[in-house]
């Protein structure tokens, strides 16, 4: 991603979720006088100034809570789209857009909330909250499956090519033995223990720990008297190989936990689509009608 | 895997439907859809059958269901009286609920409120602070049930006794305790003057209801110190400011009183009661004593006037012909004129006698050079100082210039042979003992008198030579290094003189002891520097450095191979072979750069293959970049996200 640049965020749903987010939460926050709004008490806060634009049912409170509640269906379609196996867009661009929703819905619905969590709505707030943290760490197991360009799964000998080629790129720029040996003990901090299996915390923790030997790997060899180009590439290359040898080590465990993964992702969806709709319709009735205030 | 999620959806909405069905649904479903609980005021409205008593279907919440129960409001409303006699909006709009049970219900800007206006009651003077605080006065949570007269919040504290009109005595600008203070006393028939102010009501006023019966003279109040042969007409005397007051002038007797006679007490001199006394004034003895004992047969008035006895008028030029200039004038008269005589008794002044002394200069001071420059002590000397500020040696001239100027007298002139200084007896230099001098005429002038040579004798003995007086700290300003066989050149120019030539204990000619080495340091480089190749390269530093600098500029290898010196070989620097060993050294063992380095690949190299394809690395590899012979590999998804 970071390769790519500005591109990059545009085709991140994650990366563009959280810029819209934060842009949106320093709108309220700052320039809507959504700081004085938030921080006043309950018990007054409806003598607010900005309490008749950022109430729930205010002009700008309740567009959040339609738009939110809407953008939060998005990720219904994503899901009948993977069923359906065809229709419009690919899949991964579904996905990016279900990642996206699934961001900033859910601060939109917060921001909609006004901080005030009372009756059974909140029980779908907090089962949305829930949905939305579970699909980070969704999305944390799904990039650690590594796949082609065009999103394939690769085979396990594929991983074993393209490690070994790996091998050999790193070889040929490393020149003295000593940096050699250096990706040598790299490659094996990187990997579980010889003969144990591979841990659920190794999976979910270990890889912060790795990167942060390859930044000392990094720091290591601006003294190891190589030029800047092929320091350059020998820690990309060095980069690469260490995590498509860890992932690969994981692999069996991480396929097993993203399996596993869905069977908490998906019933909290239902309870907050059963009591979102209960909400709406009570709004409804009582006269809230959408867009007017 | 599948099935587990829509049998988790299932039975998780199932769980819900069943605790809401659990109970009697309306109620459950009212706590459940209620955005917050109600405040206070409307507990009774809580609960799901309650929605519809104040939100209308479709509709929110309408002015019409809140007033049917706030039926005084929408009265009022109807007469357009009070603060909503100009609402037109929704009652929502204003006043907002579901905030939780502490939740305001009434938006109350007290610093808009104008009490005065709305209500007929001005909230000013001490009730002012009260503005903010409704509840002070407003018990019930109905405004409008408060009586805007005093006794409805406060206590009459005089019990009725001066009827119900507190404003004639009370005012809202102060506050009870204080109320006193406002109180026009005029109005009365005592007006209050002086101390009467600061008194009391009490102090007078002994019942409730404020009245005195009798108040025409002082006497009504106060009892008189003095018995009866004093008037009984106080103001004589004493004015109503205080006590103390003085009415009586003093100048309209023989003595009037000025100077430090204002300021004393009437009975350090009213010996007797206050009534009787007239003191004779003539003299000053009536009343002081003269510590002089009559050696002065003059009034006192000569000396001392009536602002205080001292500091005395007494001009000494004048009636001495000494006059006291500079340090003299700041002298104590007792400093010169000793002649004291103790007192007889505890309490009695010391006795002087100020007569007797001479105006010369012993006889007073002791001479500290014994007599060396006879008894003219203003050639040197003035009545300012005793130090010695500018004095002009005449002889040797020349050696009073440069560092010289900075030296004190003592510098030169030591205390080796000081005499004892001289006192005429009695005098009060005598009485304190006086500072040893030494012998200011005989001093020698070689350097030598007074400088040690720190050379030892290694150097000509012309200090003058390589030192000059304006130097500071004997900095050899004169000397220059290409008076001797080793002129210095390039990095040598700016070295401290310490980096070569450096302290030892050894024979000079000046005898044995520590010195800095100055004859005798040999030219050659080993003299100073260390071979740090360890005997590796030869004696002869010059071939690769010079006494520009140690750093190797442009070294060319005398015979390297056919083809060694090309591709990344060309670029590499020296210390990518020349590496730091460990390991015997024409010199001895020891670790230093390596310049035995073969032209074999494995010199420098280490070989990833392990030997497996042979010594010859040639048969591959240049020195140049390697390149695989390898296809390209597969395209994948970043690794490096998160």
């Amino acid at each position: 991603m970071k390769s790519k640049g500005l591109a990059g965020i545009f085709q991140s749903g994650v990366a563009m979720g959280l810029l819209v987010s934060v842009l949106l939460v320093l709108w309220v926050v700052v320039a809507s006088g959504g700081w004085t709004y938030y921080t006043t008490p309950l018990a007054v806060r409806a003598y607010a100034t900005s309490h008749r634009l950022l109430r729930p049912s205010g002009p700008i409170g309740q567009s959040f809570g339609v738009v939110g509640a809407a953008m939060m269906l998005v990720p219904f379609a994503y899901m009948i789209r993977k069923r359906l196996r065809r229709g419009a867009g690919s899949l991964r661009g579904w996905l990016e857009v279900h990642l996206f929703c699934g961001i900033v819905g859910p601060v939109l619905v917060t921001l909609h909330t006004a901080f005030k969590f009372n009756g059974i709505v909140s029980a779908a707030y907090w089962s949305m909250m829930i949905v939305m943290l579970s699909g980070f760490v969704g999305r944390y197991l799904f990039i650690r499956i590594p796949r082609s360009l065009r999103g394939v799964e690769l085979t396990r000998t594929e991983l074993d090519a393209q490690a070994d080629h790996l091998h050999e790129a790193v070889i040929a720029r490393a020149g003295a033995a000593d940096v050699v040996a250096r990706v040598d003990a790299l490659e094996r901090s990187a990997l579980p223990t010889a003969g144990r299996a591979p841990t659920w915390i190794g999976l979910l923790f270990g890889e912060i720990a790795v990167r942060r030997s390859l930044r000392g790997f990094a720091t290591a060899l601006a003294t190891s008297g190589l030029r800047q180009g092929d320091r350059d590439d020998l820690l990309r290359l060095t980069t690469d190989r260490v995590l498509l040898l860890r992932r690969t080590a994981y692999l069996q465990r991480t396929k097993a936990a993203f399996q596993l993964w869905h069977v908490f992702h998906l019933p909290l969806v239902y309870v907050m689509l059963v009591i979102v709709t209960l909400h709406v319709s009570v709004a409804l009735y009582m006269g809230y009608v959408p867009f007017r205030w | 895997m599948r099935s587990w999620r829509h049998i988790g959806g299932v039975t998780l909405v199932a769980a819900l439907l069943c605790l809401a069905g659990a109970t009697r649904v309306e109620a459950q479903l009212g706590a459940l859809l209620s955005p917050g609980p109600l405040a206070r005021a409307h507990a009774s409205l809580e609960g799901g059958a309650n929605c519809q008593k104040c939100h209308e279907r479709g509709n929110r919440v309408t002015a019409m269901k809140c007033l049917t129960c706030h039926a005084p409001i929408a009265q009022r409303m109807a007469r357009k009286v009070g603060v909503h006699r100009n609402v037109t909006t929704e009652c929502v709009t204003c006043h907002a609920d579901h905030a939780g049970v502490d939740g305001q219900l009434r938006p109350f800007d007290t610093a808009r409120f104008n009490h005065a206006a709305e209500t007929g009651f001005a909230l000013a003077g001490k009730h002012a602070p009260l503005a903010d605080k409704c509840a002070s006065c407003h018990k019930a949570r109905s405004f409008l049930t408060a009586s805007p007269t005093c006794s409805s919040c406060h206590d009459d504290k005089h019990k009725g006794t001066l009827g119900p009109n507190c404003q004639r005595c009370h005012s809202v600008d102060v506050t009870f305790a204080t109320a006193t203070k406002s109180f026009d006393h005029s109005l009365a028939a005592f007006a209050l003057t002086g101390a009467h102010k600061t008194v009391a009501c009490a102090s007078c006023h002994k019942t409730p209801d404020f009245k005195i019966a009798k108040f025409s003279t002082c006497t009504s109040c106060h009892q008189t110190p003095h018995g009866p042969k004093v008037s009984p007409v106080c103001t004589t005397c004493h004015t109503s400011e205080n006590w103390k007051t003085k009415a009586f002038d003093h100048t309209r007797t023989a003595f009037p009183l000025v100077g430090k006679h204002l300021t004393a007490d009437c009975t350090g001199c009213h010996k007797q009661p206050a009534t009787k006394v007239k003191p004779a004034a003539a003299t000053c003895a009536t009343c002081h004593v003269d510590p002089h004992k009559g050696t002065f047969k003059v009034d006192c008035k000569a000396c001392h006037t009536e602002t205080g006895f001292a500091p005395a008028t007494f001009n000494h030029a004048v009636a001495t012909g000494y006059a006291l200039t500079e340090r003299h004038a700041t002298v104590t008269c007792r400093g010169c004129h000793t002649n004291i005589s103790p007192p007889k008794t505890p309490t009695a002044r010391i006795s002087l006698d100020y007569r007797g002394l001479k105006t010369t200069c012993a006889s007073c001071h002791a001479d500290p050079h014994a007599t060396e420059f006879g008894t003219t002590c203003e050639r040197c000397h003035s009545a300012k100082t005793f130090i010695v500020s500018s004095f002009t040696h005449v002889k040797s001239v020349q050696l009073f210039a440069g560092e010289h100027l900075k030296v004190t007298c003592d510098g030169c002139h030591t205390v080796a042979k000081a005499r004892t200084p001289t006192a005429p007896a009695n005098s009060l230099a005598a009485k304190t003992p006086g500072r040893a001098l030494p012998r200011y005429t005989t001093t020698p002038t070689l350097c030598a008198s007074c400088h040690l040579d720190p050379h030892l004798g290694q150097l000509s003995p012309d200090c003058a030579t390589c030192h000059s007086l304006a130097a500071i700290k004997f900095a050899p300003d004169r000397f220059a290094h290409d008076r001797t066989r080793y002129p210095l050149t390039g990095k040598h120019k700016p070295l401290a003189c310490a980096r070569c030539h450096q302290p030892v204990t050894q024979e000079f000619p000046g005898g044995s002891g520590a010195a800095v080495k100055f004859t005798g340091v040999g030219t050659a480089c080993a003299s100073c520097h260390q071979d740090v190749h360890l005997g590796q390269v030869g004696a002869s530093c010059e071939t690769c450095h010079s006494p520009a600098s140690f750093t190797v500029m442009n070294y060319k290898h005398r015979q390297p191979p056919r083809d060694f010196f090309v591709g990344r070989h060309a670029s590499a620097e020296c210390r990518a072979c020349h590496a730091p060993a460990t390991r015997d050294f024409p010199a001895g063992r020891g670790t230093t750069v390596n310049f035995g380095v073969g032209t074999a690949c494995t010199a420098c190299h280490k070989d990833p293959h392990n030997g497996t394809l042979g010594p010859d690395c040639a048969r591959c590899h240049r020195p140049e970049p390697l390149i695989s012979a390898h296809s390209r590999p597969l395209r994948l998804r970043p690794l490096t996200r998160w």
